[in-house]
């Protein structure tokens, strides 16, 4: 899996360009969403707190990998949402959460596997197991990986800059 | 939705979370034997292709062969490429295709794909996930204000978005 800074990057420029389509998704929204890109990666609460140990505290076996699915990424967005307080807000939060789960798990699939598939059939757990060729573009130790997603960050900053002044040009306040 | 019913579809969501890594860790994702099942059974994959994520532990370059940690076994990666072992070093991190052989004790390697050369790599990507994390920790709390009392977020300037 990439490294968080990528995630957190990569999230940034996708909202905030999607921010310009959007209305109500502003810095605040692209915020909650930039949080969503890393929902995911919390089944590195192993670090934490073990596999093993939760396994023999419930009687049963248990992963925290299980957050690094489609379906942990859904859980984890409305859990996130009903931290909201109205329903426009844990609305809002849920779509946000979710696309910035689901950007995380889209980054993470073209990276190079030893047998030469995408690990869909752990990320899109519990819908199947259907594992189609990865491009193989890189692996999470690459440096470069984090310098272009700085760099896509960085040309939406300064586009979306450019386009909130060119926006108050138009429309002076009066 | 009041609080108490907020609370209500917190704890539901939780359960349900903790039931989605209970039903993960017991479901069969793989259609070769994974880094668990050779760790747990090793002989019982004897001539078996598997596909296998470790810790590299020690590098025998004259022999090309990595000693890999994976789960909680030890296995002798043999037939390592040479570009490959230049690379390595204790501490790396080592994906393996190969066959399982001598009951489960090497791994004789048709594909490698190296994920952390060393700890140089390990130390990059847990520093910059750190930086990623404050970034994204810091933009959150910058518009968002938490309320622990009543277990949620406010927005930190006036109005509803």
């Amino acid at each position: 899996m990439a490294e968080w800074l990528t995630h957190v990057l990569i999230a940034y420029g996708l909202f905030t360009v999607c921010g310009w389509y959007v209305d109500w998704l502003d810095e605040r929204w692209v915020a909650v969403g930039v949080v969503g890109s890393i929902l995911p990666d919390l089944n590195r609460l192993d670090l934490v707190i073990s596999d093993d140990l939760v396994t023999a505290l419930l009687g049963v076996p248990f992963s925290w990998d299980g957050l690094h699915t489609i379906g942990g990424v859904t859980l984890l967005s409305a859990i996130g949402a009903l931290l909201f307080a109205t329903a426009r807000q844990r609305r809002r939060a849920f779509v946000v959460l979710f696309v910035g789960g689901l950007s995380h798990l889209v980054v993470d699939l073209p990276q190079a596997y030893a047998d030469g598939a995408m690990l869909t059939n752990l990320y899109l757990f519990p819908l199947t197991t259907w594992r189609p060729p990865t491009p193989g573009w890189y692996v999470s130790a690459d440096r470069w990986v984090a310098l272009v997603a700085l760099a896509f960050a960085l040309a939406v900053f300064l586009a979306d800059r450019y386009r909130t002044r060119a926006n108050r040009v138009a429309r002076p306040a009066s | 939705m009041n609080d108490r019913y907020r609370l209500l579809g917190l704890c539901l969501f939780l359960l349900a979370t903790v039931g989605l890594c209970v039903g993960y860790a017991s479901a069969d994702l793989w259609s070769t034997p994974s880094s668990a099942d050779v760790a747990g059974d090793p002989a019982g994959h004897d001539g078996e292709r598997a596909f296998v994520f470790g810790e590299v532990e020690s590098i025998d370059a004259d022999e090309g062969t990595v000693a890999v940690r994976v789960d909680s076994a030890t296995i002798a990666v043999t037939d390592v490429d040479r570009a490959v072992l230049s690379q390595l070093e204790p501490g790396g991190s080592l994906q393996v295709v190969g066959t399982v052989q001598d009951g489960g004790v090497t791994l004789a390697a048709t594909n490698t794909v190296v994920d952390y050369r060393g700890p140089g790599d390990r130390l990059f990507v847990y520093g910059t996930s750190i930086l990623g994390g404050l970034l994204a920790a810091g933009a959150f709390l910058r518009h968002w204000r938490i309320n622990a009392r009543r277990l949620r977020f406010e927005p930190r300037d006036r109005g509803e978005r």
